[in-house]
């Protein structure tokens, strides 16, 4: 439980008369549907039904008191939990769309890997990598889970389009598709078992794309801004990846990303949201 | 979304639902059990109908709105405490039996104090502190006092031996005296708020006069409002207070301390500056 915030006689006195002449005496709006709430307790409630459901709360205790636990639930019960759910319901997901071909090639895949990681990742890019995804969850822990929660349904949604479609995957976007689950693994804090086939260097960098892209895409969904040499890592990522993908499926994406990157870091959070979304797009129009 | 998907979402979810039971029922892991059979028993019910109509948004988060929805509709049906606000939590463990006995057994304050002015665990309480405690308990979580005589039966006996002994009567007393000189101003405040009678509470009219002077110099948005009831009610940091509002912690310490600055500029507008000083000197 966290200490409270230490103030003077002077600030309290003062900030309880403020309470006392603000207070509602007649409960303001409905109190909040499941739905409504969900969207409230995962920040994805638009700014004029956010301020309804605040005016609400200022009057009826009972929802106010709902939101308070709701809070406390979500900082108290470990991340880890909550991304075993919902990976426990990803794996589902995708055994569904797991073929018997899909399947076989990626047991070849995986034989390959263990054999040839070691050999073959660069280390220096998965370093800078690491550090990004480092230095995220450093600035918005909070965040996070609100975050993984989001993008578990947006990469579940796509996810079976990108790798494991009625046709045969191409290699590449296997492994781009790996490497959107390693990352989204990652911000979990969860365990990443699926491997990938490392034995071609192409492939590689395709894995990495996706892991940056999940990276990329999270940074987009945090309010805090983040520093100035996060954006250099990602520009520094960005230009190998540019230099080695060439793929007219990542076309887009990567005009995109071209357009847009240089532009962060910004003070303007709606550049974020723009970008968010259309890297949205990008990852949905690559089905 | 179709019946059995929702189904299997939910038994996804089904180590999480039991964390989260075991969390809303700590002391009875029985109770934990059966406020989980409740909730199934509650999202089966026309065909997973409650579960279907997720539209987004995250389904942990879903999940956890609802099923927190339904143990609180259990807590009040088995007659236990669903939710105790963070700044009772932190007095120790009478406030939390008071406020136990005013919300789930609707007890008068007068039934309350007799009730514990006897037991073992309010021995160093006098029958003032305990009303004290009750008082500000109904205020600050608005309950309204029961003037009707209720049934307590074996109530006295559950007390007992529920009280736990974490904290010592000598220090909740102690908080108690420490902090008596704003608490009953709050009172006061929050009595003139929510019209409760004069009898109940000695509210001073120059403290109403102060309130409507006040009102008039400076109005909170609902966000500012809920903020600070935040920090100043519940106890939270003001970064914690801040990141409910999903605000980072310089927009929330920044925000506090405009807040700060206005109140200050209206307190010296309305010319209440020195009558406070002379109330808290």
């Amino acid at each position: 439980m966290s200490r409270s915030h230490t103030s003077s006689k002077d600030e309290h006195l003062h900030m309880l008369l403020t309470l006392a002449a603000n207070s509602q005496t007649e409960v303001q709006h409905n109190c909040p549907s499941d739905h409504d709430m969900t969207l409230f307790v995962s920040g994805q409630l638009e700014a004029t039904q956010h301020e309804k459901m605040l005016t609400h709360f200022s009057s009826c205790q009972d929802c106010y008191s709902q939101w308070q636990m709701l809070a406390d639930d979500f900082e108290e019960i470990p991340l880890g939990l909550k991304v075993k759910t919902e990976s426990r319901f990803m794996l589902s997901k995708w055994r569904d769309w797991l073929n018997p071909t899909s399947l076989t090639w990626a047991t070849a895949c995986l034989l390959l890997m263990l054999v040839t990681v070691p050999m073959l990742m660069p280390t220096e890019k998965v370093h800078l990598l690491e550090s990004g995804y480092a230095s995220l969850q450093q600035t918005a822990p909070q965040q996070l889970p609100q975050l993984a929660q989001h993008f578990h349904e947006q990469i579940s949604s796509q996810s079976g389009v990108l790798s494991f479609s009625e046709t045969v995957p191409a290699p590449e976007q296997l492994a781009f598709s790996q490497g959107i689950k390693a990352g989204v693994s990652y911000l979990d804090h969860a365990e990443f078992t699926e491997e990938m086939d490392t034995s071609i260097p192409e492939l590689v960098d395709y894995y990495n794309f996706g892991r940056w892209l999940v990276l990329l895409w999270s940074s987009t969904q945090v309010t805090t801004p983040l520093p100035s040499q996060f954006w250099q890592q990602q520009q520094q990522l960005f230009s190998d990846y540019q230099a080695k993908i060439h793929s007219p499926e990542f076309d887009h994406s990567i005009k995109i990303l071209h357009t847009w990157l240089p532009q962060f870091p910004t003070k303007n959070l709606e550049v974020y949201e723009k970008f968010n979304r259309n890297l949205t797009l990008t990852l949905s129009a690559l089905k | 979304m179709q019946p059995e998907e929702a189904k299997t979402l939910v038994f996804n979810h089904w180590h999480y639902l039991n964390k989260l039971a075991r969390k809303r029922f700590p002391q009875d892991s029985q109770l934990a059990e059966q406020a989980i059979d409740y909730m199934l028993d509650k999202l089966e019910k026309n065909n997973w109908q409650r579960v279907c109509s997720y539209q987004g948004g995250g389904f942990t988060a879903f999940i956890t709105v609802v099923a927190n929805r339904l143990f609180i509709d259990f807590a009040r049906k088995v007659g236990e405490i669903p939710y105790v606000p963070r700044w009772i939590a932190q007095q120790g463990e009478l406030w939390k039996k008071i406020y136990f006995m005013l919300t789930v057994k609707s007890l008068s304050k007068y039934e309350i104090a007799e009730t514990l002015i006897n037991s073992v665990q309010a021995v160093d309480y006098s029958r003032e502190d305990i009303e004290n405690i009750i008082q500000q308990i109904s205020q600050k979580e608005r309950i309204k006092p029961k003037n009707t005589s209720v049934s307590i039966n074996n109530d006295y006996e559950n007390i007992e031996s529920s009280l736990s002994t974490t904290t010592t009567p000598v220090d909740e007393l102690e908080q108690v005296q420490n902090s008596s000189h704003l608490d009953m101003l709050f009172l006061a405040i929050h009595a003139l708020q929510n019209n409760v009678e004069a009898e109940d509470t000695s509210i001073s009219p120059k403290m109403k006069a102060w309130v409507m002077k006040l009102k008039q110099h400076m109005q909170l948005s609902a966000e500012e409002y809920v903020f600070l009831t935040m920090v100043y009610r519940d106890g939270l940091k003001v970064v914690e207070a801040g990141r409910r509002l999903q605000l980072n912690a310089n927009q929330s310490s920044g925000r506090h301390r405009r807040l700060l600055a206005r109140l200050q500029h209206a307190f010296t507008s309305a010319g209440l500056e020195s009558e406070l000083r002379l109330l808290l000197d």
